[in-house]
């Protein structure tokens, strides 16, 4: 039958049916070539700045809330904008989740939340000091590698004079369009990992409720002893 | 006299009975598996694994559940494949570390389990990981610990 119909046609529907492929085509060549030009920018504006900048910037804030004369007599400010600078950058709820390790998935919401709460104001006030004591030593950037798209770590080293650089690194994992830290290795040691090892200990031993009275203990004690 | 059919029958069957209990014995003691065991494979990444061998544990709060199978470079990191035993699961991010098996004994792999939403399938790869203490490094690292301490000292009695 459709031989027929094609015998039938002859010359003309030929002539028909080359006219009508071309329009098609060019049809088509012109939607892909509006596609591609449309997706292209917009490619470009939807990917991330690499973690090595990233995480640079916020070293250099950090440094910069560190080293400025105005915010040296305040120290409640400084603290403040240090803490809400690392808020920017540090994931502390997965930090604090991946710490609890297979303990996270026993609690209930409300005791996540409260443990994240209570884990974020304690690795500031640990880690607070030891910020305030940066007296100006250079950090160098040494490398950035990629783990697939969406995981990366970027290694520095804090260059301290009369002694051993420290290597500090920061693992880092894309969430939406912004990269966020969730481990820091000092001298290749995972801050996560060590408390994923304590944690354990502790609710192994004596249980949840003890593991959060234990950190609250210690950075209500922390808090104090800083604020001298 | 010759020996019946039936007997030479007899003779043969416990001659192979025999080699075969020796094959049995010999694979068993040299340890060989024939038979992959039932288990699956994952892999881990590590910037040092300084005397890990193959066929080192895996283990999980102390308990064996798996081995080291293979040992390879990647790049600049090595790359470990361990078999696990196939009831055992462990998630994503769960955190593969070596340890020693007392102060200079074997090296060993103890995963810590993760938060997991997601459990590794064959041929999946743990992404933390924490690499094998050297003793040496620790060593340089409180030497000139000490040694900057005792420059401040100095500084200081001046």
């Amino acid at each position: 039958m459709i031989g027929t119909g094609l015998s039938h046609g002859g010359e003309r529907g030929r002539a028909v049916a080359k006219r009508l492929s071309a329009a098609r085509f060019r049809l088509l060549a012109g939607a892909v070539l509006a596609a591609a030009a449309l997706a292209l920018p917009l490619r470009a504006a939807a990917a991330a700045p690499d973690p090595m900048t990233i995480v640079k910037a916020t070293v250099d804030k950090f440094v910069g809330i560190l080293t400025d004369p105005a915010l040296k007599s305040d120290v409640s400010a400084r603290r403040q904008r240090l803490k809400d600078t690392a808020a920017e950058r540090f994931d502390f709820a997965e930090m604090g989740r991946s710490a609890l390790g297979v303990h996270w998935r026993d609690l209930s919401d409300q005791q996540r939340k409260d443990f994240v709460d209570l884990f974020t104001r304690f690795v500031e006030a640990a880690y607070i000091s030891r910020l305030e004591s940066y007296s100006g030593q250079q950090i160098d950037f040494v490398k950035e590698t990629n783990d697939g798209p969406d995981y990366a770590q970027v290694n520095t080293n804090v260059i301290q004079p009369g002694a051993d650089p420290i290597g500090l690194n920061y693992r880092l994992k894309l969430e939406g369009n912004d990269w966020k830290v969730y481990d820091v290795t000092v001298d290749n040691i995972s801050i996560v990992a060590n408390y994923r090892n304590q944690f354990n200990r502790v609710i192994n031993d004596r249980g949840f409720d003890a593991l959060m009275s234990d950190m609250r203990a210690k950075q209500e004690g922390l808090d104090t002893s800083i604020a001298k | 006299m010759q020996a019946s059919r039936t007997t030479q029958f007899i003779v043969g069957i416990f001659a192979l009975l025999g080699i075969a209990a020796l094959a049995v014995l010999s694979l068993r003691l040299g340890k060989l598996e024939l038979l992959p065991a039932p288990g699956y494979t994952i892999y881990a990444n590590f910037d040092n694994i300084s005397g890990l061998k193959q066929d080192d544990r895996v283990e999980i709060a102390g308990v064996q559940i798996g081995k080291v199978t293979n040992i390879a470079l990647d790049r600049d990191r090595a790359r470990i494949a361990m078999r696990l035993d196939s009831g055992v699961k462990v998630d994503d991010q769960a955190i593969a570390a070596i340890k020693t098996s007392g102060i200079i004994g074997d090296k060993y792999v103890s995963i810590a389990l993760g938060p997991g939403d997601r459990d590794l399938t064959d041929g999946g790869t743990l992404r933390q990981t924490q690499s094998a203490f050297v003793l040496e490094d620790a060593i340089g690292q409180l030497i000139s610990s000490t040694e900057s301490g005792k420059g401040t000292s100095a500084k200081e009695k001046k």
